[in-house]
């Protein structure tokens, strides 16, 4: 991927993430509809588009996101359907290869949204962001 | 010897020829300059606008007869060398008409290829307005899908062409489907790596506010980044997402839907189906007949039709995958 379309996919990924935040905070969706939603648009994102996504997150959403995280992500190993990133028809071996190909950037998410909460754990409340 | 008031009187004599010489050459010049626009205005430019419209509208006729019967869009710049091509011979036979000479010899012609090049511009100009004309007839008319994303303005052009189609039947008919019938005109495809878009702007059109204005960027990189296969589920929700700038419309990915979970969210929220394995359609609606369950459904390489409920949940596939969209509160 090019400089500018790397700028331009990271821009477009923290519109779309705001827009998921103001949505949760506006009741248009729930918190589930929030979280799988966050994880498919950050999986398909280039991964320079991780961390300012996940400094979007309050401490207190931080905190239920990585929960979502440890039941979708964590259980599975890190390799969830990848289906919803890839284009058909493909073959089970595909589906591997794409398992493996995003096990990374999910696991760096997951390591993201921990230190997102650990450091908002680790300031006085009244310093929390 | 001259004395010197006599040399004086001389050199403001000569002064003065010389002025006047210049003022007689600027106001010959202007005249012919003058002369020269009102010929062109009053003569050539007709004669170019004519050619213009008869090249344009030669080509642009035999085009979208090729692409009614076809559904096949011909490059841009094939177009633009039929439309070069075509217009000598036409300024030609306009000339004729008028009554002016015509050289028809290899330099005549070079000339009237010169001229043209004026007349291509002229031709733009009106392919542009003739656009905009055709485009702002069609928001009013509408077609068998809904209201077309005239307002879009950004984003990739070829893309943007290609979904002003209008209403048409798909070459292939329902052949292939079980249980389908009723097949109608709507907005079809034009390649096969398009029909998310087709399908995604089909349920931005129903939710949306106002006529949307419709952003297509990065979408031809990302087909182009799935080795021109068309959009990935989530690239479909993407999509949606930024082309509705109401936040009350909320896009997400369901998965593995049942056959009555399929029902009750077609009963609630506008519903885009993967089918077939590499396909997507708008699932428009849901109706009983003699006791069995019958969709309808918007797909962009066919037209709309129905199908039996069973059928579509077999095209489906058991991990089958849904965009739903829905307003809050609308």
């Amino acid at each position: 991927m090019s400089p500018a379309l790397k700028t331009l996919d990271i821009r477009d990924t923290l519109d779309l993430s705001q827009r998921l935040l103001r949505q949760l905070a506006n009741g248009v969706c729930t918190f589930e509809e929030f979280a799988s939603s966050l994880i498919l648009l950050l999986a398909n994102a280039s991964e320079a588009a991780l961390e300012p996504c996940t400094a979007l997150l309050s401490p207190e959403l931080a905190r239920a996101f990585l929960t979502f995280l440890e039941e979708h992500l964590v259980k599975v190993d890190f390799k969830p359907c990848p289906k919803p990133l890839m284009v058909g028809p493909f073959s089970e071996d595909e589906i591997e290869a794409k398992k493996r190909q995003l096990r990374p950037k999910y696991m760096r998410l997951y390591e993201l949204v921990l230190h997102r909460r650990q450091s908002a754990l680790s300031m006085p409340p009244h310093q929390a962001p | 010897m001259q004395s010197a008031r006599t040399r004086d009187a001389l050199n403001l004599a000569f002064d003065l020829q010389q002025r006047q010489d210049a003022q007689r050459w600027r106001e010959q010049t202007l005249e012919q300059l003058g002369q020269f626009a009102r010929e062109f205005v009053t003569r050539d430019v007709p004669i170019m606008l004519v050619t213009a419209a008869f090249s344009y509208g030669t080509v642009s006729a035999v085009h979208g007869a090729w692409r009614i019967m076809t559904g096949i869009r011909l490059s841009a710049r094939l177009l633009w060398a039929t439309e070069f091509a075509v217009s000598i011979p036409i300024n030609q036979a306009v000339d004729r008409a008028v009554g002016r000479q015509v050289d028809d010899s290899f330099m005549g012609t070079m000339r009237t290829a010169g001229m043209m090049l004026g007349t291509q511009v002229g031709a733009r100009i009106l392919a542009r307005v003739g656009g905009l004309a055709v485009s702002a007839l069609r928001s009013r008319l509408g077609n068998a899908v809904g209201q077309l994303p005239l307002g879009a303005r950004v984003g990739n052009a070829i893309l943007q062409q290609e979904l002003i189609g209008g209403a048409r039947i798909g070459q292939t008919g329902l052949t292939g489907l079980r249980d389908a019938r009723n097949l109608t005109a709507a907005r079809l495809q034009l390649r096969d790596s398009t029909c998310g878009l087709y399908a995604s702007l089909s349920a931005i059109e129903d939710v949306a506010s106002r006529r949307p204005v419709i952003d297509f960027q990065g979408v031809r990189t990302s087909i182009r980044l799935n080795d021109s296969r068309g959009l990935n589920s989530q690239q479909v929700v993407n999509f949606i997402s930024r082309n509705t700038r109401e936040e009350q419309v909320f896009a997400r990915l369901e998965r593995s839907l049942s056959e009555q979970q399929l029902l009750q969210l077609l009963g609630r929220e506008r519903v885009i189906a993967h089918v077939d394995g590499n396909h997507w359609v708008r699932v428009l609606g849901s109706f009983q007949e003699n006791g069995a369950t019958w969709v309808r459904v918007y797909d962009p390489a066919r037209g709309n039709y129905e199908q039996m409920l069973s059928s579509f949940m077999t095209r489906m596939g058991s991990s089958n995958q849904v965009v739903a969209v829905r307003i809050v509160g609308g």
